[in-house]
Parts: structure tokens; sequence; C-alpha cells
């Protein structure tokens, strides 16, 4: 058990959380709570360095409450209690919940999903972009303690570089080095964010042979493809993605926060316009400012091969400095009493 | 000018003249690749079917250059924005660059032309698609078939075309 009386979590089968608490639970040295199998297989294949503890659902909020203080989890403190709630109250022990995003993305400002981090005492984020939009949704003020992540996923990706290499040969199969597209598209939540229906279909007919395309669907899309051709690769239940990111020369997306993580590489973005959004008046894309935003039920590869990329050099440096903090206070954490 | 102004122009320059030479590596290389795509056409009409491996394998490794002088082209392309004010921040490169002197109207020039050629290979990608979709639809196209032997109809003598005024009303 951790020294520090601190552990990640996962409840349920929410593997897109996989990739943002397993890289924060190594750096921490701290253990990694899974309640799905599926869940401790994906995170003991694709995370070195990290201690998954699969507990039954059951019996986990009763194990959890004995043997730590404080629990890291992408679950608000709402949906935290309402597991945890018995157990404390027989236990007469109250956990620290401290909530931990997963991911930068532009979704929130239309739905109420941020206002539900209101009541949060403790917080993870990536750095000042994240706070404003906390002030904003009115859930900064009564936070006591604010933890600066910084660009801690790249961090982790650099250090086990070379496992990831390996996974990656063995993974992505192209027999060639042609240029590859990826194409991230997040789901279909309340803001209508996705583009898979309408856009997947002509993006796969129009795929050029001297193009890759590797489609990465959101884990909560229903992505139905027969893949018929050699340069395309449908990629399910690989979670870590900054392997991916450094391996593809162009990323396609929509409102996925894979985006913001793509910046990182400065390489060039292109996105499919949302869904009932006015972009001329929507200051909170912040990431389609650094890219181009394609016509929908296009082919997009002469656009992709046409555009120049220089302009969009400095605002890709200006939104990622916003997003990612350099200087990180992650470990401040210990100091939590 | 100053020194630095003059170091500054001859830095210009010198950055044009290497983005020239890897344009003109990129549209070399784009040229043969439409070209092989236009001989995937010929073979999917001939019915050659099994000789379009050999033209993919070659693809394969011109796009593999390909991606290489793509990169090679950004990282000059960004040092030739380097040199701009900061009032630049946002234009392309057809928007910096100015037709009327030489090195720059060179510069241009290539790169409308990598342009004009990445339309093309769509456009031959789109056609290559079509035929090989109906190919595995309907099977190999028969020589018989009556749209491969179609041809214009002529027609016996020459088209008039007259031209019926309609006569004068006078005036009551």
């Amino acid at each position: 058990m951790s020294t520090h009386n601190i552990c990640a979590l996962i409840y349920g089968n929410q593997k897109h959380y996989l990739d943002h608490l397993a890289p924060l639970a190594s750096y921490l040295s701290v253990p990694l709570i899974v309640t799905e199998i599926e869940i401790e297989s994906l995170a003991t294949k694709y995370y070195p360095d990290l201690d998954v503890v699969y507990l039954e659902p059951t019996s986990m909020p009763q194990k959890v409450v004995s043997s730590f203080e404080t629990v890291i989890s992408c679950l608000p403190k709402a949906l935290f209690k309402s597991i945890f709630f018995i157990t404390e109250a027989l236990s007469q022990k109250e956990l620290k919940n401290v909530w931990c995003p997963h991911g930068n993305s532009d979704k929130g400002h239309f739905s109420p999903f941020m206002e539900g981090l209101s009541d949060e005492k403790w917080a993870f984020v990536y750095g000042k972009k994240m706070v404003s939009f906390l002030k904003e949704k009115s859930a900064h003020n009564q936070l006591e303690n604010l933890f600066y992540l910084g660009n801690y996923r790249y961090e982790y990706f650099k250090k086990h570089r070379e496992f990831y290499q390996k996974i990656l040969n063995e993974t992505l199969l192209f027999q060639n080095n042609h240029q590859t597209l990826l194409y991230a598209p997040t789901w279909n939540d309340s803001e209508s964010s996705s583009s898979f229906d309408l856009e997947v279909n002509s993006l796969i007919d129009s795929l050029p042979p001297h193009w890759n395309l590797i489609i990465k669907p959101h884990p909560h899309l229903k992505c139905e493809i027969d893949n018929y051709k050699e340069n395309l690769i449908v990629l399910k239940d690989f979670p870590p993605i900054y392997p991916l990111l450094d391996k593809i020369d162009v990323y396609l997306g929509d409102m996925s926060s894979i985006g913001y993580d793509f910046l990182t590489f400065r390489r060039p973005l292109f996105f499919y316009p949302p869904k009932n959004r006015t972009l001329n008046y929507d200051t909170h894309s912040h990431l389609m400012q650094c890219g181009t935003i394609l016509p929908p039920s296009k082919s997009p590869f002469p656009i992709i091969e046409q555009t120049d990329q220089t302009p969009f050099s400095k605002i890709q440096d200006l939104v990622y400095n916003s997003v990612f903090e350099t200087t990180q206070t992650i470990k401040k954490i210990y100091e939590l009493r | 000018m100053s020194v630095a102004g003059e170091e500054k122009m001859a830095s210009w320059k010198e950055i044009n003249h290497k983005l020239q030479v890897v344009l003109s590596k990129e549209i070399d290389l784009r040229r043969e690749i439409l070209g092989n795509m236009n001989q995937q056409e010929q073979m999917l009409l001939s019915g050659e079917i099994k000789l379009i491996e050999g033209l993919l394998q070659e693809l394969s490794r011109l796009a593999s250059s390909l991606k290489g002088v793509i990169k090679e082209r950004g990282t000059l392309t960004r040092e030739l924005f380097d040199h701009l004010p900061s009032n630049a921040l946002g234009a392309t490169l057809e928007e910096v660059l100015d037709p009327l002197i030489d090195v720059e109207e060179e510069t241009l020039r290539q790169y409308q032309q990598t342009k004009e050629l990445v339309e093309k290979i769509h456009g031959q990608h789109l056609r290559n698609k079509s035929l090989s979709d109906l190919i595995q639809k309907d099977g190999p196209i028969e020589m018989n078939n009556s749209a491969v032997k179609a041809e214009t109809v002529k027609r016996k003598g020459t088209s008039l075309i007259t031209i019926d005024y309609p006569e004068k009303k006078e005036a009551s």
C-alpha cells in the first residue's frame, strides 16, 4: 500500500480515464485501483511502472476507506460521494476526493458538466486555461488546493519511449512509411460534439494510396467499420495517446481533447466543424484557431496537402502555453492534510 | 542598406533558394505519383489488374520520399517566416511572397505548381477508385463492353441550323 495514504481510482468501465490516471498514479508512486478486469488488463499491458490493484466493486469502498485518506479520481464530488457515502458513514471517516481532469477539451461551455465541480475542495488542473474555465463556471472560489499538472502525460511517455516504440511496432502494422493522418472523433455527448457519423464514410472513401489513416474512436462511440484497406487501421482499446501522437504526421478531429495534446508536437491540425456552433462568435473553440476547419463531407486530403501550416505556428505556441503550465505542483498533494 | 539589413536580405534569398530546391524535388515526386496513378487507371481499363501490384510498390517508395520532402519544406517555410515582421502573423506563403521580385516569384510559382499537382493527384485517385469499385461490383471491364467501344456517332452531311424570323407585322 502507498506510503502516502493516497490512491487513484477508476470506478466502473471508464476506459477513457485510464490514460489520465495511470500516468498520474505512476508519477506519484501510488496504486491505481480499478473495479473492472478489462481495465486492469489494459492498465497492466500499456502502463509500465504502475501498481494496478483490482478490487471487486462491492468490497472496494470498504477497502479503500480503511486503507487510504485521499483518492484521486475523475469523478466530481457528488458522484464520488454516491459510491462512498454509506461506507464513510459506517466508518466515521471522510475521504478526500481530488478531482483530476480527463482532457482539456472545449466541451462543457454549453452544458452543465463543469458546474458539477462547484463542490470540489481539491483539484488538479493542467494550467491557466483550465483555471479560467473553472472561474467562469463558478467552480473556483470554493477550492482549498489546486495542483498544476502541466503536460505530465507527455513526460510519462518520454520516460517510457522505448517501451511504447516496441508496442507500436507490433500494433501499427503499416507496411510503408507514408504520411499518416490520425482521425480521433469524440462521442455524441449532450453537446452533439461528434463528427463521426457524418464524416467517416467520405473520409475512408477518399483515402488515397499515398496516405495512411488511423481512426481512433472515443470509447463511448459506436464504431463499426469494415476495414478493407491496407492503409487504414481502426484503433480501439489502445488507451495511451502520446505514443500514437508521436508517430503521426497530421491530426484530424472535432471537439476531442486529443487535439490539445497534439499541440505538443506543433504539427498540422485539421477539424471538422462542430455541429450547432458558429465559430466566428464562439470564443470557446480555442483549439480550432490552431488549425484549419474543413468543409463538411468533402475529401480532406487535397486540403490537407495544400494547406500552408506556417501561419498556425505562433498561435499554437500561445494556446499550448495557456493550456499546459510549465511549473508542476503535483507532489504538493503529499502535503494535503 | 545597413550591414545587418544586407545580411538579412542574403539570408532571405538563401532560404528562398533552398526552398526552391525542395519544392522542385516535391514537384518531381508528385509528377511521378500522378504518372503512376495514371498508369494504374490504364491497367484497370485494360483488365491487367495483376500488374497494378508493381505500381503500388513503386507508389509506396515515392510516397515515403514525399513524406521526407514535405517535412523539409515545412522547416524551410518556418525559417522564411522567422524573417518577417510580427504583423505578418497569420499570413500564408502566397501572401508574403512578392511575384515582382525574381527570387520570390520562382518560389511562388513552384509552390502553386505543387498545389495544382495535389488537385490532379486526388482527382486521379477518385477516378481510379470509382473504376476499381465498378470492377469489384460488375467484374472486369470486358472489351465488348459497349461503354468501352462507344464512339461519337457521325452524322451524314453537315448539320444546318436555320433560324426563322417572324414575319414583320405591318402597321395597321
